[in-house]
């Protein structure tokens, strides 16, 4: 305990051993792009309807991220100290996954109804939305939903790196500033998304509790995801002494809040859908309801709800790394599962289809993404160590350990 | 129900919230369990260190929420299957998913009222008599003392030893409390 406030130089290396990931993170993302590549020239068609709900899946965890972060500088605590780091991590990988999107740009005439020009005649409900939706609007739109996050992200990088070498109280007023207005942006930006993006998949449907589930849904898998990736870190050196069972338990309770909140939003657009039984509305749940569809509802009623609520109830299984990993795991599937049950029907139909280029492009983006996530991770300490707490606890494991 | 009468335990005081803590932790250490503690203010551990054990609140609180749903949902099936069958839009009688936010509301319903009268009942309370407001300065609880008692029931009590033992735990008083 010679200099207090600062960790020993042990402990300063003591290091998570997450670039190990790296390599395998690529090749993975490289095997896949390579065989999305091959069928996006066999099959261009089967290509877009496959890329986005895979693309949409790790969407939701880097803009999920960045939404999470500017809430944990709001709130405060230790558990948002734990995972800060993460999430400004995966938040950063935003700028490529702008870059990712353009494939789902190249494929719009694929995969949304409103760019054939036939149906838009043809249909009431389209015809009079081709102010809003259209081409050129759409990537302008994407455009500038890309910008903001972006500068969100790179504005809070700033204010760390700021907040890291001056430790003025004013960066971190400025920072939950911005983040307090920054979470307000992100709600309203992440509905425009989920209308542009996922919504209007479905010629002429509309749900104004769409968006809310949109952003649950991305703060939902942002949890998943960092909750995971610690009970991973949580044997390492530089995590073991610091990372606590409270630490876990907090993070469990917030899953188990977005967990109740996707459940409680997805519900009242079912119930509320189900009960005025319009036409127009109707058929986007009689399609995920009918035959491999309706099974998989199912599933995502048991395993993304009621098994991650119970379980997560238990301080037994919140409490422990390994437990509450292997069910952040299974809420990330379930997340996938989730995404696919909403866009796919609305091209497929009632017939179940799942193509081998679902499965490349979900790893070949997520391959990629994983290794953007961990170059960005990387070369920093996992624990954003000037901050009072983290100090104080690296300080009392010295102690101990000493 | 008849008064009970005789001796209810010893008290010991103290002037600071260290010394009742590490009283504490001596007293649990010693193998006394029928312990307690007062303070003005809550000190973190103490609970640990009387030897505070999780009660059964949360089975309570979970078979609150159970009862509640489950009877939630009974009710909009017998009201709308059975006591009063109206067709409404063409609707089957038994239309579940009308049923869910109900059976939902009495769930959290029921389980908030497991959560409060489990609380209160599990800690015994409302408790207007308390055998140790006898002790006259007891009142110090409230403000700026420390104290920690020992009950008769204890199955290791034995009044000498117990005093004997208070006070060698620095205490600055130690006082026999009457029922």
């Amino acid at each position: 305990m010679s200099q207090i406030g600062v960790p020993t130089p042990e402990q300063r290396v003591a290091s998570t051993g997450i670039g190990r990931w790296q390599t395998p993170a690529l090749v993975i993302g490289v095997i896949g792009a390579v065989l999305s590549i091959i069928g996006l020239v066999v099959d261009p068609l089967q290509f877009s309807r496959s890329y986005l709900p895979s693309y949409l899946f790790w969407f939701e965890i880097a803009a999920g991220a960045l939404t999470v972060q500017m809430l944990q500088y709001i709130t405060g605590g230790e558990w948002g100290l734990m995972i800060r780091r993460p999430l400004g991590a995966a938040g950063r990988t935003l700028p490529w996954m702008a870059l990712l999107f353009i494939p789902v740009i190249l494929g719009m005439k694929h995969t949304y109804p409103w760019t054939n020009a036939e149906l838009v005649r043809t249909n009431e409900a389209l015809s009079k939305t081709t102010h809003y939706l259209n081409p050129t609007f759409f990537i302008v739109r994407a455009a500038i939903y890309f910008a903001i996050m972006i500068g969100l992200s790179l504005l809070l990088r700033r204010y760390a790196r700021q907040f890291s070498e001056t430790r003025s109280p004013y960066v971190d007023v400025h920072r939950r500033g911005l983040s307090a207005a920054g979470i307000l942006v992100m709600v309203l930006l992440l509905t425009f998304v989920s209308i542009d993006w996922q919504m209007s998949l479905e010629a002429g449907w509309t749900s104004t509790i769409f968006g809310i589930s949109f952003v649950v849904s991305c703060g939902l898998s942002a949890f998943a995801f960092v909750v995971f990736l610690l009970s991973r870190l949580a044997m390492t050196r530089a995590m073991a002494e610091i990372l606590r069972p409270s630490h876990l338990r907090d993070l469990g309770n917030l899953t188990l809040a977005f967990i109740m909140l996707w459940a409680y939003t997805s519900f009242s657009q079912f119930l509320l859908v189900w009960y005025a039984n319009l036409k127009e509305e109707i058929p986007y749940y009689l399609k995920r309801e009918h035959g491999v569809w309706g099974w998989i509802a199912a599933i995502l009623i048991v395993f993304h709800f009621f098994l991650p609520f119970f379980m997560l109830l238990m301080r037994s299984i919140k409490d422990r790394a390994s437990t509450i990993g292997v069910l952040a795991m299974i809420i990330l599937v379930m997340r996938y599962v989730d995404i696919y049950w909403l866009t796919a029907p609305s091209y497929y139909g009632q017939t179940f289809r799942y193509s081998w280029m679902d499965l490349t492009t979900l790893f070949g983006i997520g391959g990629l993404w994983v290794w953007l996530f961990i170059v960005q991770l990387k070369g920093q300490t996992i624990l954003p160590i000037h901050e009072t707490w983290v100090e104080e606890a690296l300080r009392e494991g010295a102690v101990r350990h000493a | 129900m008849k008064p009970r009468t005789g001796l209810y335990g010893v008290l010991a005081e103290f002037p600071d919230p260290q010394s009742l803590l590490d009283a504490a932790e001596r007293t649990t250490t010693a193998g006394y369990t029928n312990v307690d503690a007062y303070s003005p203010f809550p000190i973190h551990g103490l609970a640990e260190a009387i030897g505070f054990h999780r009660s059964g609140l949360s089975q309570l609180v979970l078979g609150g929420g159970v009862i509640g749903g489950l009877g939630g949902f009974f009710m909009c099936w017998y009201a709308n299957v059975v006591s009063y069958p109206l067709n409404s839009g063409g609707k089957p009688l038994n239309s579940w998913p009308a049923f869910i936010p109900i059976a939902f509301e009495c769930a959290v319903l029921l389980a908030s009222f497991a959560a409060v009268l489990g609380m209160l009942g599990l800690n015994g309370l409302p408790m207007p008599y308390h055998p140790v407001f006898n002790v006259p300065r007891f009142d110090q609880a409230s403000r700026d003392r420390f104290f920690l008692s020992i009950q008769v029931r204890d199955p290791k009590f034995d009044h000498d030893a117990v005093r004997g033992f208070l006070m060698g735990l620095n205490a600055t008083e130690v006082t026999d409390v009457d029922w």
